[in-house]
């Protein structure tokens, strides 16, 4: 006698996954985790970041590797020549700072930053935030300031967790900074994603590429220059583009202070 | 086999590549393999996302999209 099959239903016995469908599971599985026991998830994902970065330095080498060679010398030899102008002058800052604070009292001690190695930065996240491999546990708490190489303020910690943090930089898409440019300009400097920065001033101000944008911090910290202004007739205003001064792609420290507090170290050292 | 490296060179790339070439390889790949490009957004959420944001950004826009594919293979299967 002839057996019938129900064909529908030996298709869904035949045992064959799609190779998405596993991937899909196991994204889930990864997602829960991160969710459910994020200092084990981080604690785990911490050298992969580690080993990604490491992979990404590699490759930015290999790549200016391709780059002419007289050119690079030709920057190189650029760069020391202003390196060590900024040593000089920062020496001379530093005891015009001191015999100032001779003439007037100490100020307030210094507070020591928290610094923290940077576990995933923009381009490679798609939220213009930095993770930082720093938390409650080392003191760091939501609305501290934080500071890239040279003292550049590039954001604000947003959220933390025991053993990381989360920070929102002043480049994040529609973030609002109020500051200033050139002199005494009041700007209010928006996000632009990706590392960028824009902020719209009238014509009358006189403000040219080259100027400085400033933030507020101890003082008025710089933040950028204007790199390029866009110029609509039509319009009362004109629109800066502004350069930060950290580059946000190749960060692998940085300083995380509470906000309004002197830094803590304050020194360019000579290549 | 090719699915496969597909997936494994997606979920590489969103931790090496900046998102915005992930991001439109995700979309590619989805034509050979459906649900690459959620594979892709959850891994970023998981990686990327701040702590206790919401929504979840790009596991929404992924699962649209790979409903949009999945529609649209299906609609082509039938024709």
């Amino acid at each position: 006698m002839k057996k019938t099959y129900l064909v529908r239903r030996n298709a869904l016995l035949s045992g064959r996954i799609s190779v998405g469908a596993v991937a899909l599971v196991l994204a889930l599985v990864v997602f829960a985790v991160r969710f459910l026991a994020p200092d084990t998830f981080w604690r785990a994902a911490a050298p992969v970041f580690g080993a990604a970065s490491v992979v990404q330095a590699d490759t930015h080498s290999l790549l200016a590797s391709f780059r002419s060679a007289a050119r690079l010398a030709g920057e190189v030899e650029a760069l020391q020549s202003q390196n060590a102008a900024l040593v000089s002058d920062n020496q001379m800052l530093s005891k015009k700072a001191e015999h100032l604070s001779l003439l007037l009292g100490a100020g307030e001690a210094p507070v020591a930053g928290i610094l923290a190695g940077v576990l995933a930065r923009p381009p490679e996240s798609p939220y213009d935030t930095l993770l930082l491999a720093a938390g409650t546990r080392d003191g760091v708490a939501v609305d501290q300031e934080v500071f890239a190489g040279g003292g550049v303020p590039i954001g604000v910690v947003s959220a933390v967790t025991l053993e990381t943090c989360w920070v929102s930089l002043f480049s994040t898409s529609g973030r609002a900074t109020a500051g200033w440019v050139g002199k005494d300009i009041p700007i209010s400097v928006i996000g632009g994603g990706g590392g960028t920065l824009r902020a719209q001033v009238s014509r009358e101000a006189g403000v040219v590429v080259g100027d400085t944008v400033f933030v507020p911090g101890p003082g008025m910290l710089p933040v950028g220059t204007v790199a390029r202004i866009e110029d609509t007739p039509s319009l009362q205003s004109v629109t800066l583009h502004i350069a930060s001064m950290a580059n946000l792609f190749s960060l692998a420290w940085v300083e995380i202070r509470p906000r309004g507090l002197l830094p803590s170290v304050a020194s360019t050292t000579p290549s | 086999m090719i699915r496969a490296l597909l997936i494994l060179v997606l979920l590489a790339s969103t931790i090496l590549l900046p998102w915005w070439i992930t991001a439109p390889l995700a979309l590619i790949g989805a034509f050979l393999e459906p649900f690459a490009p959620l594979v892709v957004a959850i891994l970023a959420d998981a990686l990327y996302l701040q702590e206790g944001v919401f929504p979840i950004y790009m596991t929404c826009y992924a699962t649209f999209f790979v409903l949009l594919v999945l529609f649209i293979r299906n609609r082509l299967r039938v024709g």
